[in-house]
């Protein structure tokens, strides 16, 4: 599961980044129909990008619904392409964005698109009928949406709001038919979702399938992503089955050709077999790792938290218990997310000489047991996770690193609201996080002082200094300076150590060799306008 | 048809029972509902107030507890977490899936394990009888789940003869069904096989052969007849555990049934369809049992007069 928190909506297996699959098997009969069927483990909880709470529905919308600007990869890393938007234009303060349509495109109900349909599509998102659970927090500081003439449209934020970029492109901001909208209401629209996407809504069986066809009026879409006309693929099926084993055997049974997020054994066997091709799609936000405690004896010494950030193998992990499908973490946010910063990165590596000195510096010696004392008490963790994110394995492996220089622990699994009681009273020196999110802003949720009591600063930091970074970082709109300000926060939070970065949790999509033509979004995603079965 | 309504009147306690596990089921979630259910979301305090509100969590338990049978009795079973559609509607669109398996796997069930039974039976010690226990044994040893996953390896990895997973053909019963039902047919081999040895050598068959009556009709009309009522009561005893059986071949399959939105929903944490399913299974189940009476009492005039209970 990609990140199990999400952009403004926590809830773990919802926006996961990382995992469906589909498509669809032998249909590619006499008349050359192309169909592509994806298994995917959990069921939608809307279709309607803007009320969603899960990774997986914005997966499936993006074949539907175009956003106003794209944000996909390319040889630097990532670059902004038109969308909807020709063109588009930022207030120095990053609170007003100004957009030019395009002026071609339909609907997929005929409707023509126009600056209508982005105020539409804005103001449905802030409905509360909407009940908006990941793309309301996302948008931040929204107050309107104001049309110029039909073909310029401006969004205006009440503060300075520089992560709104981002945010448009991450899935949440699919432009609707403003007639559909009208047509369906507020929550009507998520069983009948219409966009101006390369793909239509034709069919949904709850639980079961969801099936989208080409939209052959489409001719909008970025070069970059195999072609800006109509999708190669006549169908598109995105098939139900929760079973990891069910995915994979219908992988190999030929039922479906992609088959998302399978159990690392799963891919690993499958990539043994030499029979299938395995698409990685790195996650966007904070890797999963582990927040440390600066509050709680014995991790509130500096020297402490170092030398458990020295003491961990992070290449280790995700070799022998990961089984290679995830990337090694070493700062606080994902490699692909903007304001990544290598030199954090860089900052510690795996030497456990260095953390015992640092042990030995810090006056803890060890005992014949190999457990370190100070004043005789124990150089003892207090580590809690929640189940259900799949940190109990991982967490072995850290306790067996860390009792190598002296530390011993005991591990305590929790349920997920009781877990997060437990982090907010600080019971912890260790606990378990990760976060999806398309801009780096997300590091407020989770470093800022406010949210120690209630909400995610598990690690208990306050620091007056980083809160003000980062609410400066997000009112400079200049992308430049924006990155050179979050350098300074990463590369804060890892000197404070405050942070044990684990793994990036990388989307997993196990695939038919004659799947062809799958590109990738930055923030995660998969898109099929290019897609192919040879 | 007195039969009928004391059958009735017995099933209403258990109704009545599970209705008040279903209602409890939000209650028994550690610590408040209201927060459970928005954990994650940053739920200020005028939100859960809000939803505990909306979820009458502030009224008395037995309150609630009507407040809940009030609305189940005009079939509203509330919104789902996750879709904010109608629970009873998604429910009804998932039980025909259920009701086609455990039909067909209880089908399997009977066409293999009755005629096995009958065969061993009157052949006690026999190449059959032997090969019918030998059967029977590892019917019972070996998981549903186990045995769907080898079935699915062999016939639709391997041979790729049968679909892996569900696509809406009767071929893609094939399976589920067959690894379902293969557990019960085994019980009801051994089942039948023994009554059938006592019965065969019983007094009434030997005077109906006296009679001159057929050996044909000797062994369905009179054996299998006598021999079949504990085989029809645990038919209708096992049912549910055929319903959990369902659940778990359901989610291996990937068939949009009533278990598998069951076994999802309890870890989306989604009450309300927990509560519907729990609600709907169990008069299903309740249901199955009167009717397995109904016919027992047809089989069987005698237990018409002491009802049978189960």
């Amino acid at each position: 599961m990609g990140a199990f928190l999400a952009a403004g909506f926590a809830a773990s297996p919802l926006l996961a980044a990382c995992g469906t699959s589909s498509k669809s098997s032998s249909s590619g009969g006499k008349s050359g129909t192309q169909t592509l069927t994806m298994g995917i483990a959990s069921t939608p909880d809307t279709l309607d990008p803007g009320a969603t709470g899960l990774a997986l529905t914005l997966l499936i919308t993006f074949a539907m619904f175009d956003p106003l600007v794209w944000w996909l990869p390319d040889s630097s890393g990532g670059k902004f392409y038109p969308g909807l938007a020709k063109s588009y234009t930022v207030s120095p303060d990053a609170t007003t964005y100004t957009f030019k349509l395009r002026t071609d495109v339909t609907f997929h109900d005929g409707t023509k698109f126009d600056a209508t349909a982005v105020k539409a599509t804005y103001d449905h998102v802030v409905d509360p009928a909407t009940k908006s659970k990941s793309g309301l927090g996302a948008l931040g500081p929204y107050k309107e949406t104001k049309i110029i003439d039909p073909t310029t449209v401006q969004i205006i934020f009440t503060e300075p709001n520089a992560s709104f970029l981002h945010q448009q492109a991450a899935g949440n901001f699919g432009i609707a038919s403003p007639t559909a909208l009208q047509k369906y209401g507020a929550t009507g629209f998520g069983n009948h979702p219409v966009g101006s996407g390369p793909f239509m809504f034709s069919k949904y069986v709850s639980g079961d399938r969801l099936t989208l066809v080409k939209n052959p009026a489409y001719k909008w879409g970025p070069e970059v992503l195999g072609t800006s006309g109509p999708a190669y693929l006549d169908e598109l099926i995105f098939r139900i089955v929760a079973d990891d084993n069910g995915r994979y055997n219908a992988l190999q049974s030929g039922q479906v050709q992609i088959a998302m997020n399978l159990p690392a054994n799963s891919i690993s066997a499958a990539s043994k077999s030499g029979k299938f091709q395995q698409l990685t799609v790195p996650s966007i936000g904070t890797p999963n790792g582990m927040p440390i405690n600066v509050s709680k004896f014995p991790t509130d010494d500096p020297k402490v938290r170092e030398a458990i950030m020295y003491a961990v193998d992070q290449e280790k992990l995700v070799k022998d218990v990961l089984f290679g499908v995830d990337t090694a973490a070493h700062t606080v946010l994902t490699a692909i997310t903007p304001g990544y910063s290598k030199s954090s990165a860089a900052l510690y590596s795996y030497n456990p000489d260095k953390a015992n000195a640092l042990l030995d510096e810090a006056g803890w010696t060890k005992g014949s047991d190999g457990v370190r004392t100070k004043n005789g008490k124990k150089l003892a963790l207090n580590i809690i996770l929640f189940s259900g994110a799949g940190f109990e394995l991982p967490t072995q492996f850290v306790v067996s690193e860390l009792a190598k220089v002296g530390f011993t622990a005991t591990t305590t699994v929790q349920p997920f609201a009781t877990a997060q009681g437990s982090f907010n009273a600080g019971e912890h020196n260790l606990g378990a996080f990760g976060y999806y999110g398309a801009d780096p802003y997300l590091l407020n949720i989770w470093v800022n002082s406010n949210a120690i009591k209630a909400g995610f600063n598990w690690s208990h930091y306050a620091n007056p200094e980083i809160d003000k970074l980062i609410a400066k970082a997000n009112s400079t709109a200049a992308d430049g300076a924006r990155g050179a300000l979050y350098e300074q926060v990463s590369t804060k939070l890892m000197q404070d150590a405050v942070y044990l970065p684990l793994w990036d949790v990388n989307g997993a999509f196990t695939m038919a060799k004659k799947v062809q033509g799958i590109k990738t979004t930055l923030n995660g995603y998969i898109l099929f306008n290019g897609a192919k079965l040879s | 048809m007195g039969f009928v309504l004391r059958r009735l009147s017995a099933s209403l306690p258990v109704l009545l029972g599970i209705t008040v596990v279903a209602f409890l089921l939000i209650h028994l979630m550690p610590g408040d509902p209201a927060k459970v259910i928005l954990f994650g979301s940053n739920a200020g305090p005028d939100q859960i107030s809000a939803l505990r509100q909306q979820l009458g969590l502030n009224e008395p338990l037995w309150r609630q507890y009507f407040h809940f049978l009030d609305q189940l009795a005009h079939g509203n079973l509330g919104t789902s977490y996750l879709t904010q559609n109608s629970v009873a509607h998604e429910l009804v669109s998932r039980t025909p899936s259920t009701l086609v398996l455990t039909a067909t796997a209880l089908l399997v069930a009977i066409v293999v394990g009755v005629p096995l039974g009958l065969i061993a039976g009157v052949r006690p010690n026999s190449l059959v009888d032997r090969l019918a226990r030998g059967f029977s044994f590892l019917g019972v040893a070996i998981p549903y789940f186990f045995l769907a996953l080898v079935l699915v390896l062999l016939f639709s990895v391997r041979l790729q003869l049968l679909p892996a997973i569900d696509d809406g053909t009767p071929q893609a019963l094939i399976i589920p069904a067959v690894s379902l039902g293969w557990g019960y047919s085994a019980i009801l081999t051994r089942l039948i096989r023994g009554r059938i040895i006592e019965e065969y050598r019983s007094d009434y068959v030997r005077s109906a052969r006296a009679r001159g009556c057929p050996e044909w009709r000797v062994l369905l009309r009179h054996t299998l007849r006598n021999s079949s009522i504990p085989a029809i009561t645990t038919i209708g005893l096992q049912f549910g555990n055929i319903l959990t059986g369902a659940a778990i071949t359901e989610v291996i399959f990937g068939r949009a049934g009533l278990g598998s939105f069951l076994a999802t929903s309890i870890t989306n944490k989604n009450i309300p369809v927990v509560q519907g399913a729990v609600v709907l299974i169990g008069i299903g189940y309740v249901l199955i049992n009167l009717v397995v009476d109904l016919i027992v009492g047809a089989v069987d005039p005698r237990t018409r007069l002491t009802p049978a209970i189960s």
